[in-house]
């Protein structure tokens, strides 16, 4: 395999703004990783259309999360918040922008934020958001859950105030989007410092042997350092923690269901503090 | 009455005989380690160093070039050697009152080891600091505590949400908060949807609606607990392993200094300040990781916040005096005494607009460096800067150096600042001086004997016998090693004695100005490049002397010239009437000249008063009139014992249109006067030096040497023939240092100089006459100057009586004509 061989080379990332922290630390490092693969930075601020009908309602109360005080939640309030967002979204985008001489482009649409997101994530070849919105949870949050879930192609969640760092780790089972998460790795550590923990998921230790085998064919091609774990199928609770132990700086996963479970994805993207990229 | 014989040459010069030295250059000589010609000051100086008590200090004073300054400084390191090297000394952050830095003193050398200890010990702290924020145990713990906290927060957010949705409603998260809304299958309703529920519905919500929001507040309400007791139990578990981390180094240290307490405190405060600020370490270390900061604000605050590198500050040391090195006693001359240079400063630097410092900046003064030993000072250096003197007394009289910034003490300034503990002060200081400033101290400030008890008193002359001259041969001889000059020959070192003693107006004494001394060796020595000898000649010692004088004396020319092309009017042949030349000194810097005056006298009848222009118009000094006054005495005393004079006289220096001052002119006023009393003329060719008495005795006067020349120079210009002379104090003899050019004229008895003891002797050689002697009598011979004067008196008051009958019988005719 070579670049050549890359249908799906990453050419324009999508980035989902809202202002929050989080969504500003993915956007530097969504920039971060449009340098290292000279892509073009997508920005998108999605006005949730929830907030507006509710403002629309003339009925609730907005509880500040600071003061716990109450206050009327009107349509013309959220529209100045909205926009302000909107306008703080785009200058942050702009500045990082422009200070890493990349290629960029900024809209904002009003909508349900998933779908908008998902939307959008049509038109790139990859999404990058923050893991839990406004609030520092360690869990991810349900928009980011369901993009990541759904997202077509690449999807990267960031914990909040990680970066992309080395080693690269990759969770690698032989199938097309493990050879796919493969090649991704490939073009993170291009012409770069740094080494690869590729961690074979397989059945026993012939199928893990073979696994390798591949791996160390595209490897030797690509010249990068290599440093092999297994993992049992079954085990695959037991990923987490090894990437934590082997203090990856972000970790490449193959997220079809035949490559890893559902409910393994959602483990590991609440447990896993470096960022998590879901290849498709 | 004795007469008076002009002066033999010999008399006129004292040489220095090059054949009493036993050396052919100064190469042969050693060095003189002696001070030349200063025996009180030395051991004024000794007996100060010597007395250790408080306020032994010593002002050593005396004319500038005199050697002050390295007699004091030389005896200062000569004791020094033999003392003890004093203490280091330190300044360390005050972990309980910040802005008062606590001073340490530790034995000289161990300052040093013990700064280089706390740099070695933050460094080591950074990187311990750094492994045990990074170690897994660490991030497993803070983990446990974060996960804690975060489940608690959202299993109070989770129980809420479930309820929400149990009832119809979502949480939604708003830009500033969060918000309930009536939702339908995860969706927000609509107005229209909202409207088109029934009635009961709706109520249904908006009750349910205030009973959620109201619960909402109550769990937010929680988070600021919840948030502080995550933070207290994050910030004991970063103390356990700072405490841990940091309990090892500093052990370590608290062994090697043991002996000395006040390091054991601050190595205590120190552990506990580093596990105190803990939060600090990490903070930093996570900024460092973590931020980005866009904005300005961002910026600022994270400046605001204490980082790791300010943190770590705190336990540096500042040493303040390092004696590593020293050898005994420090001795230090403080060539800018000014008051921070004296006591030491806190400097700032600036940050963000504002000035800040803290105990780093602190810089030490000149008594800091000096404790233990010596400081040398210019007295006028200190009291010309600003409170210098001011800062250096309280010093000295609390014996301790407080740094405060003159604002502070001045009570001007009133921001926060730094008052480091004052350093206890055992210092000997020397203040180096002129006279005057002594005495202007002395009789002025309160404090200045109390603290300054020694006064070395410098003498700017010394005796010229022949065991001087062969130390003078030595002190030259040290000087030209010193300057690395050429050799002097055995004449030459003759020719800067000789000069030497012209210098100080004394052919009996020699001068202890070294560095004009030493000037005149480095001029000689510059001149004598062209002689092709390799040494210096007494030729070259005269070249430089010449061309001291040239570069200086352009105004004596222009005066010379005045007089000879007869603008200012001095006669130097013929005979007058009231008519004399006077000499007077022009002192113009460091050099100074000799120019006859005229002075003429009128007489009239009177009654008795002797008028002196000069203080009519007052261009008189008080000496001048004081001359005068002593004439009219010696004139009443002498020719008008039993009756009032009966004349008027003026006296005026003719074209004076300066002011007149010093009393070496009387007698030239009073050989004028008597001139025109007897109305005998007097030689013009002589000129007259000297103050009198009023017996009539003639007084030495000052400038003797320059005075003759200056008369010789305007006869010899115009020629010399064998008449010309002057008449000086018999006093002065001993003062005689005169040109060769003079010296030769009196050999050829072309020029004279008449020595007088009194006014007698120089009248008869001014006019020709015999003065007189008075008979039993008290009546001159008539044919005598005396006779003339008291004849001239008598005839005068004789027409004074005459007049005064006339009138008495005027004012009685007019009576009876009433």
């Amino acid at each position: 395999m070579s670049d050549a061989d890359l249908p799906d080379r990453i050419r324009r990332i999508l980035v989902a703004l809202d202002a929050s922290p989080s969504s500003l630390a993915a956007l530097r490092a969504a920039a971060d990783l449009a340098a290292r693969l000279d892509a073009e930075l997508v920005g998108l601020f999605v006005e949730d259309i929830n907030l507006l009908r509710l403002a629309d309602l003339n009925l609730a109360r907005e509880v500040s999360i600071f003061t716990s005080a109450g206050r009327l939640f009107d349509r013309q309030s959220i529209e100045q918040q909205l926009h302000s967002q909107a306008r703080q979204a785009r200058r942050a985008l702009a500045q990082i922008g422009e200070r890493g001489h990349l290629r960029w482009s900024f809209q904002v649409v009003q909508g349900i934020i998933s779908q908008e997101l998902l939307q959008a994530a049509e038109n790139t070849d990859a999404i990058v958001l923050g893991k839990a919105g406004w609030s520092h949870r360690r869990q991810i949050g349900s928009t980011a859950r369901t993009i990541a879930m759904l997202a077509p192609r690449h999807a990267i969640v960031l914990q909040f105030g990680s970066h992309f760092g080395i080693p690269v780790g990759l969770v690698y089972d032989g199938s097309p989007a493990a050879q796919r998460a493969l090649a991704s790795a490939g073009n993170l550590l291009e012409n770069r410092e740094g080494f690869l923990v590729v961690m074979i998921l397989a059945q026993g230790a012939e199928e893990a042997r073979q696994l390798q085998s591949e791996v160390g064919d595209f490897v030797r091609r690509h010249n990068l350092h290599i440093h092999y774990r297994w993992v049992a199928r079954g085990d695959e609770v037991k990923l987490a923690d090894l990437v934590r132990s082997e203090r990856c700086g972000v970790l490449i996963v193959p997220a079809t269901r035949e490559a890893l479970p559902e409910e393994t994805l959602l483990e590991l993207l609440d447990q896993v503090e470096c960022p998590v990229w879901l290849v498709r | 009455m004795k007469a008076v014989h002009p002066l033999e040459a010999g008399a006129l010069y004292t040489r220095s005989d090059p054949a009493q030295f036993n050396f052919e250059t100064t190469n042969d000589l050693p060095d003189l380690l002696e001070n030349l010609g200063q025996p009180r000051a030395v051991e004024a100086v000794s007996f100060g160093i010597g007395m250790e008590q408080a306020g032994y200090n010593i002002f050593a004073m005396g004319p500038a070039g005199t050697g002050k300054r390295s007699l004091v400084q030389s005896h200062f390191t000569g004791r020094a050697s033999t003392e003890e090297t004093p203490p280091d000394w330190c300044y360390v952050y005050n972990f309980s009152q910040p802005h008062k830095p606590v001073a340490i003193s530790l034995p000289h050398g161990l300052g040093a080891a013990l700064r280089q200890d706390m740099d070695r010990f933050i460094e080591e702290l950074r990187t311990t600091l750094k492994a045990a924020f990074e170690s897994d145990e660490y991030r497993a713990r803070r983990q446990a505590i974060e996960h804690e906290y975060q489940e608690k927060q959202e299993k109070s957010l989770e129980g809420i949400q479930q309820r929400a949705q149990e009832q119809g409603f979502i949480l939604i998260r708003t830009p500033a908060g969060l918000v309930f809304a009536p939702s339908r299958n995860g969706e927000v309703l609509s107005p229209e949807e909202f409207q088109n529920l029934p009635e009961e519905d709706r109520k249904r919500l908006e009750a349910n609606l205030e009973g959620l929001q109201e619960e909402l507040q109550n769990i937010l309400q929680t988070v600021p607990r919840l948030r502080r007791e995550f933070q207290e139990r994050v910030e004991a578990l970063h103390q356990e392993i700072t405490n841990y981390s940091v309990g090892g180094l500093v052990d370590e240290l608290q062994r090697k200094y043991a002996g000395y307490p006040a390091v054991v405190e601050f190595l205590l405060a120190v552990r506990a300040d580093v596990v105190q600020s803990a939060a600090d370490f990490i903070n930093s270390e996570e900024e460092n990781t973590r931020s980005n900061p866009e904005s300005l604000l961002a910026a600022m605050m994270t400046r605001n916040r204490p980082d790791q590198a300010a943190t770590l500050k705190r336990y540096q040391v500042n040493l303040l005096v390092d004696n590593q090195g020293l050898n005994g006693a420090p001795v230090i001359y403080e060539d800018n005494p000014t008051y921070q240079n004296l006591v030491g400063r806190v400097e700032h630097i600036a940050q963000l607009g504002a000035l800040v410092t803290d105990f780093t900046l602190i810089k030490p003064g000149s008594l800091h460096l000096a404790n233990g030993g010596y400081l040398v000072l210019e007295a006028r250096k200190v009291l010309s800067e600003p409170y210098a003197w001011e800062g250096l007394k309280r010093a000295l009289r609390s014996q301790q150096v407080k740094i405060e910034s003159l604002g502070q003490m001045l009570s001007v300034i009133s921001t926060a600042s730094l008052e480091p503990e004052p350093v206890p002060l055992r210092v000997k200081v020397a203040l180096v001086g002129d006279r005057m400033l002594y005495y202007l101290l002395a009789q002025y400030d309160p404090d200045f004997e109390e603290l300054f008890k020694v006064q070395a008193d410098f003498d700017e002359i010394m005796e010229r016998d022949t065991d001087n001259q062969q130390k003078y041969a030595r002190l030259i001889a040290t000087l030209v090693h010193r300057d690395h000059l050429r050799a002097f020959d055995r004449g030459a070192v003759a020719r800067v004695i000789e000069h030497s003693a012209r210098m100080v107006e004394d052919a009996e004494r020699l001068s202890t100005e070294v560095r004009d001394i030493a000037n005149l060796l480095r001029e000689s020595d510059y001149w004598s490049k062209e002689n092709g000898n390799g040494v210096v000649t007494a030729a070259d010692v005269q070249k430089a002397i010449d061309a001291q004088i040239y570069r200086a004396d352009r105004l004596r020319q222009r005066v010379q010239e005045t007089i000879l092309r007869d603008i200012f009017i001095i006669k130097t042949q013929g005979s007058e009437v009231g008519q004399i030349n006077g000499l007077s000194v022009i002192q113009l810097g460091g050099f100074s000249f000799g120019r006859p005056s005229r002075i003429t006298a009128k007489v009239r009848l009177g009654k008795g008063d002797v008028a002196d222009i000069e203080r009519e118009v007052d261009l008189s000094g008080p000496i001048h009139s004081k001359g005068v006054l002593i004439l009219s005495g010696f004139l009443g005393s002498r020719y008008s014992q039993e009756k009032p004079l009966a004349l008027s006289a003026s006296l005026v220096f003719e074209q004076s249109y300066a002011g007149v001052d010093g009393d070496s002119a009387s007698s030239a006023e009073l050989y004028a006067l008597l001139s025109a009393i007897s109305r005998v003329p007097i030689k013009q060719s002589l000129a007259v030096t000297g103050a009198i008495d009023q017996n009539g005795n003639v007084q030495a006067i000052g400038g003797v040497n320059e005075k003759i020349e200056g008369f010789f120079d305007i006869c010899n210009a115009r020629g010399l023939t064998g008449e010309h002379g002057v008449l000086i104090p018999a006093a002065n003899v001993k003062h005689l240092m005169l040109r060769q050019d003079v010296i030769r004229a009196v050999e050829t008895g072309k020029f004279f100089i008449y020595p007088i003891e009194h006014v007698d002797q120089g009248i008869e050689v001014l006019t020709g006459l015999p003065a007189g002697e008075p008979d039993q009598d008290g009546k001159f011979p008539p044919d005598t100057i005396n006779g003339k004067v008291l004849a001239r008196l008598e005839e005068l008051a004789k027409k004074r009586e005459e007049l005064e009958a006339a009138e008495r019988r005027k004012e009685m005719g007019e009576q009876e004509d009433k």
